[in-house]
């Protein structure tokens, strides 16, 4: 047993035993002492633990990678009318993570009554934000799907009107054109049920050989016309052997999306005078695969980058739903893998992911 | 009588395919845009008696476009009716109220609320092209 916790059960515990030192560093809570010029004359050990030893170092420095105070501090406000004063903020740990935090703030006086000092103590709520994100993206993914419904059910019920007006009139194109447009919306709701289902899923990937050149070359072949279509230039480059554990179809859908957006990506582009490219890649280094779709298309700001491949994310107004890249990210991730992104408004973007890749060894043998 | 004809801006082809067949089966004439900026091109040339605008499309939204034809003194006086599936079980009522409420996009003559109702359609497009209304008109899911 220790020492604190024998003291906690004997009877004739004393507060003299538990220090206000101990009592500091024992608190599950990241705490700080603080002076007027924002300077940590104290810190607990868990806050020292998580972010490092900052003592006698500003703390908008130290925790924030600030060169001033924040503007509206709560440790200043506390020196100046003696209340507490609470905020939400956003800290950097010892390892560069941003740790969301609700802080308050108390005065902490001497003798004399004056303030000499201010307590901040900090809980930390990053993994209450996420959660926060993630419901909020869950309920944006929901409007967008019924969204897109709505218009596949418009297409549904106006290929019937149309196949209806054939039956009146006895018209044969009437009939055709309808029945097609009901064809093809009933084939976009079960792709989109498809995708919902795969998204919802938890699964693991079969583990078969799949060479990489070979399904990007598919891909690329299967959406040539389309491409060829909006005056856009598919190019391939896959030069070497690359291969992975994984599923082909999954590795076919992923790319599919990819290559899918770089050309929503042209098609979307205001400046109609570019001659617009796209480069499906693939290539490896020492430890992993890597695929990469650039495009010279219309790009996207960096609000749109970061939820990406958190939200149901769609700049093309009725056209997407946003569940594409949340299933490449989701197959990335199964497989091992992760999906990353670099754009800008006006310029384009590139995606790169990157899968394990099967050792040159393992592809011999 | 010359029949009337109406732009309809949509970016779902099939759904701007099944708003035509229902105008033109109601005796209206029909062009269709796939975005705003085609919108705009098509309203300069064909000069429609009425323009049916899709709310959620790349490039130039629904209400962009509408903005900017509100804006050129000589196309500001075309009946425009939004159309969109953006609404939840208050129909396009729920639009409605929100438009109508936003200061910086005047309300347009009309709403539609997806998936669309062809009786509603032929029914607000012959009010607002055969007299200029001074309120909105819904005719959305109610």
């Amino acid at each position: 047993m220790t020492a604190l916790a024998y003291e906690q059960r004997t009877p004739d515990f004393s507060a003299a035993n538990l220090s206000s030192e101990r009592l500091f560093d024992a608190v599950p809570y990241w705490i700080t002492i603080q002076d007027r010029d924002f300077r940590v004359i104290s810190a607990s050990a868990r806050l020292i633990a998580d972010f490092g030893n900052h003592l006698g170092e500003q703390c908008y420095v130290a925790y924030k990678n600030r060169t001033e105070p924040c503007s509206e501090c709560p440790l200043q406000r506390a020196f100046e009318d003696g209340q507490e004063h609470a905020s939400q903020e956003v800290l950097f740990d010892a390892r560069g993570m941003p740790r969301h935090v609700l802080a308050k703030t108390a005065p902490m006086r001497n003798h004399a009554g004056e303030i000499a000092a201010v307590m901040k103590v900090f809980v930390d709520v990053t993994e209450i934000r996420a959660l926060q994100n993630e419901l909020a993206g869950l309920g944006q993914l929901i409007g967008e799907i019924a969204h897109d419904a709505k218009n596949i059910l418009d297409g549904l019920q106006g290929g019937i009107y149309i196949v209806n007006l054939g039956f009146d009139k006895s018209n044969q194109e009437d009939i055709r054109v309808g029945w097609s447009m009901i064809q093809r919306n009933v084939g976009r709701l079960s792709s989109m049920l498809m995708d919902m289902l795969y998204c919802a899923k938890r699964r693991s990937p079969r583990r078969m050989p799949v060479s990489l050149p070979v399904v990007l070359r598919e891909v690329v072949e299967l959406f040539m016309s389309r491409a060829q279509q909006f005056h856009i230039d598919l190019q391939l480059k896959a030069a070497e052997e690359v291969e992975i554990l994984g599923e082909p179809e999954q590795i076919h859908k992923l790319i599919s999306n990819l290559i899918c957006n770089a050309i929503d990506a042209c098609r979307a582009d205001p400046e109609k005078q570019r001659a617009h490219r796209i480069v499906a890649a693939v290539s490896r280094d020492e430890l992993d695969a890597i695929i990469e779709v650039e495009d010279n298309g219309i790009g996207v700001d960096t609000a749109t980058r970061n939820g990406m491949f958190t939200d149901a994310t769609t700049t093309k107004g009725s056209a997407g739903n946003g569940l594409g890249l949340l299933l490449s990210q989701k197959v990335a991730s199964e497989h091992g893998g992760a999906i990353t992104v670099r754009s800008e408004p006006g310029k384009g973007s590139v995606f790169t992911v990157r899968l394990p890749a099967r050792h040159p060894k393992s592809v011999i043998s | 009588m010359t029949s009337k004809n109406v732009l309809i801006v949509e970016d779902e082809k099939d759904v701007s395919v099944y708003l035509s067949r229902v105008l033109e089966e109601g005796g209206f004439r029909t062009a269709c845009a796939a975005d705003g900026e085609e919108a705009l091109r098509a309203v300069e040339r064909e000069r429609p008696d009425l323009i049916t605008m899709d709310l959620s499309m790349p490039k130039v939204s629904g209400v962009r476009s509408y903005q900017t034809l509100r804006s050129r003194p000589d196309l500001a006086s075309i009946p425009v009716i939004f159309v969109t599936g953006i609404t939840g079980h208050g129909g396009a009522r729920d639009t409605e109220r929100f438009y109508r409420t936003r200061r910086q996009v005047p309300p347009p003559d009309g709403f539609i609320a997806k998936p669309i109702d062809p009786t509603k359609v032929l029914d607000l497009a012959r009010k607002l092209t055969s007299v200029r209304r001074e309120e909105p008109v819904s005719l959305g899911k109610t």
